[in-house]
């Protein structure tokens, strides 16, 4: 096994993919809602992903990437075998808590796989877990079995009924905030639906933290595209991120950022 | 002494130019180099040397010129300057502001940065290599080096010419650090740093690539792997803060990002290469440092109307004069004396504008300050800005090593000419020092940190526990 060897690929949904990646040295120090920067070949963007799961014996990482930009493509398109040349991390410095209570982490797609690795470390600290995945369709649907293993109950909910009920995330939240007392929640969702969430709890004192999906341009720090706006203040998303109080995100900046790191 | 026409380097011609992003400049030829040398007036006690940060023996190179030995040339600016290559082109040339030629009243300096580059472009690098392979006085004291820009490439040589071994961490794939994705192409073409940098790797320098320090690795571990001591040198990044209100509209860059996008990323060869550029056919410059100048010059080449917004007078300018001058040359609108103060946005939330106002001299309590004038503000239309500054210490490393702490005007060093952080054993040289200092400035700095640390090792303990 060499370094940054592609070990496995999979389709995992539509256009969605799963990569297993040989890096001892991430694999080992990863922690949950770090991310990695790959670079597919000299031609592509750097390209920043969540380590959804690790290996620390076998050395491995796993990606899950979505094919939209060419440089997304051309990743999704390398061989089994194929040597990474820019695998670099891990980067991040999520800020999880160490409180024990009742958590619900949501996921819509996928940021589904974002929210993997939070799920089970929120178990492992023996928190009461409930998943909910969202998506469009069921051909959209990831990791639901991995979910499944790191909450105590998951909802699943699709816009048209393919898979799980037919519904919205937040007819599912309001749900769980009816029968359980939350204390926290995670969420890896569109911004549309993150101030949808935030108005249903509103009235109630609960800890809402989105985990943003990671991006910048040179991933060191020095060119200021990884900066968002949270709290009316501009904060890295590499050095202090991917996880935020979602009340204090500004996503119109986030969102507008986010898509040119695209190009 | 009679003040005899400086010969110029030849330059490509300006309407040839804008239309190509290779090297602007075209040097000397030996012939002409050598003419050029025998102007130099070998003063005594030359101020061109008084002048440069890095104290190299212009005299005396200059002499081995005349003579036709560029070898020797190379190596006699070697011994004060590890990157000469670099210098010879990006250099702001500070040794012919002083030179004696430049004080009459025809002023015609030295063309020294235009030698120095001579002496790299025809030295034989093979003749170095010999050199270097006799030094032999190893310490066993080992230095990782943060970065390896101009500070840290110039550090590390120093460093192992007093017989430490050398580390460089680089987190991009490339390494050279602002000299890779910073300074374009046609004023540093990238085969003359990758020259350089096959020059610092064939002194033993080693280069680890694609590892963030700070976040896969800390300081701390580094100590612990046997490293004695470690150097900063990531440079600064675009400091938030005192950004112009409506800098949020789409359309606005960082100029840092501008850089990266075409220097590192190749945007300008889209859709060859992934990264794109915003689109715009007016790009506003915000600043007057190299990177300004650079910016300016790099969007005339993508073929939108440049204009260069600064607050102060022409003279201000920090950019080198001769890139200043091209600049101009090339049709990059200079509008000095001119302040922003607002970026304009339209109804989708993109750049329309950049609101100014005049700037002048008056009395202000007795002293002559710039001022707004009244009652003349006006709109650049632009639909791209490219924002140059502020600048702080680049805190990706910083954020994560417990005991680092930002000294005065968000930078890591407080006391002046030294170099040593608040954390004991390392060090910080370049922009993350003092702040944005110019690229010979850097060298010094690289110079002056690699003294430091050496008399440091040499105090602290041989054996580590």
């Amino acid at each position: 096994m060499s370094h940054f060897q592609i070990l496995s690929k999979q389709i995992i949904a539509q256009n969605i993919k799963r990569m297993d990646i040989a890096a001892p040295e991430i694999a080992k120090s990863a922690r949950p809602g770090q991310f990695v920067l790959i670079m597919a070949d000299v031609w592509s963007l750097r390209l920043f992903f969540p380590v959804v799961e690790t290996n620390p014996p076998k050395g491995t990482i796993a990606i899950v990437f979505k094919e939209e930009s060419p440089s997304e493509k051309k990743l999704g398109n390398l061989p089994i075998g194929h040597n990474l040349d820019v695998v670099m991390g891990p980067l991040g410095n999520p800020a999880l808590p160490d409180a024990i209570g009742t958590s619900v982490c949501i996921g819509y797609e996928l940021g589904i796989a974002r929210m993997v690795p939070v799920s089970r470390y929120l178990q492992r600290l023996g928190n009461k877990n409930f998943g909910i995945l969202g998506t469009a369709t069921k051909r959209h649907l990831v990791m639901e079995s991995q979910m499944r293993l790191s909450c105590q109950r998951i909802f699943v909910m699709s816009e048209d009924g393919s898979v799980g009920k037919k519904g919205f995330i937040t007819d599912a939240l309001s749900d769980v905030l009816v029968h359980y007392p939350v204390d926290q929640i995670f969420m890896a969702v569109p911004s549309k639906i993150v101030r949808e969430v935030l108005r249903l709890v509103q009235e109630k004192r609960i800890k809402v933290k989105a985990v943003l999906a990671p991006f910048a341009l040179s991933g060191i720090g020095f060119c200021g595209t990884d900066e968002i706006k949270v709290n009316k203040g501009y904060v890295s998303l590499l050095t202090e991120g991917p996880i935020f109080d979602a009340q204090l995100i500004d996503f119109d900046i986030y969102e507008e950022r986010l898509a040119r790191s695209h190009g | 002494m009679a003040n005899t026409k400086r010969i110029q380097p030849s330059v490509q011609p300006v309407a040839k130019r804008v239309k190509n992003f290779t090297e602007v400049a075209m040097g000397f030829s030996k012939a002409r180099a050598a003419l050029e040398c025998q102007r130099c007036p070998q003063c005594s006690q030359p101020e061109c040397v008084k002048a440069c940060p890095l104290g190299i023996d212009i005299p005396g190179f200059i002499r081995m010129i005349r003579e036709g030995n560029f070898s020797n040339a190379l190596q006699k600016i070697r011994e004060s300057n590890s990157l000469a290559g670099i210098c010879g082109r990006a250099c702001s040339a500070p040794c012919e502001v002083a030179c004696i030629l430049n004080r009459e009243k025809n002023p015609q300096p030295m063309a020294i940065q235009g030698l120095e580059r001579a002496a790299f472009d025809f030295g034989n690098i093979k003749f170095q290599e010999i050199f270097n392979a006799q030094r032999t006085n190893k310490t066993g004291k080992k230095v990782a080096i943060i970065g390896s820009g101009a500070a840290g490439l110039m550090t590390g040589a120093n460093l192992f010419e007093d017989g430490h071994e050398v580390m460089i961490f680089e987190a991009l794939n490339k390494a050279g650090g602002f000299l890779q994705y910073g300074i374009p192409e046609f004023r540093l073409p990238k085969k003359v740093l990758d020259a350089e940098l096959e020059y610092i790797a064939s002194l033993g320098v080693q280069i680890k690539f694609n590892i963030m320090v700070g976040q896969a690795e800390t300081i701390q571990q580094l100590f612990e792997e046997g490293f004695d001591a470690v150097l900063l040198a990531t440079g600064l990044c675009f400091g938030q803060g005192n950004e112009l209100p409506g800098s949020e509209a789409s359309g606005v860059l960082t100029s840092q990002e501008f850089l990266f996008r075409i220097n590192f990323l190749s945007a300008h060869l889209h859709p060859k290469f992934a990264a794109t550029l915003p689109a715009g056919k007016t790009a506003a410059i915000i600043g007057a440092g190299p990177d300004a100048i650079d910016c300016a010059r790099l969007a005339l080449r993508l073929g939108k109307k440049t204009i260069l917004i600064h607050p102060s007078t022409e003279d201000d300018v920090s950019a080198a004069v001769s890139d200043r001058f091209q600049a101009q040359e090339e049709g990059v609108q200079m509008e000095v004396l001119t302040k922003p103060l607002e970026v304009i946005q339209d109804d989708q939330g993109a750049v329309k504008g950049v609101r100014c106002v005049r700037m002048d001299f008056a009395d202000s309590n007795g002293q002559w300050k710039l001022m707004p004038v009244k009652g003349s503000e006006f709109i650049v239309d632009a639909d791209m800005v490219i924002a140059c500054g502020p600048y702080t210490a680049n805190t990706a490393v910083i954020a994560f090593t417990p005991g680092l702490t930002i000294q005065k005007q968000n930078f890591l060093c407080a006391k002046k000419d030294r170099y040593a952080t608040s954390f004991k054993g390392v060090f910080a040289a370049g922009g993350m020092a003092r702040g944005p200092v110019s690229l010979i400035e850097t060298l010094a700095q690289g110079k002056a940190v690699a003294d430091e640390i050496d008399q440091y090792l040499q105090e602290s303990p041989k054996d580590k526990t």
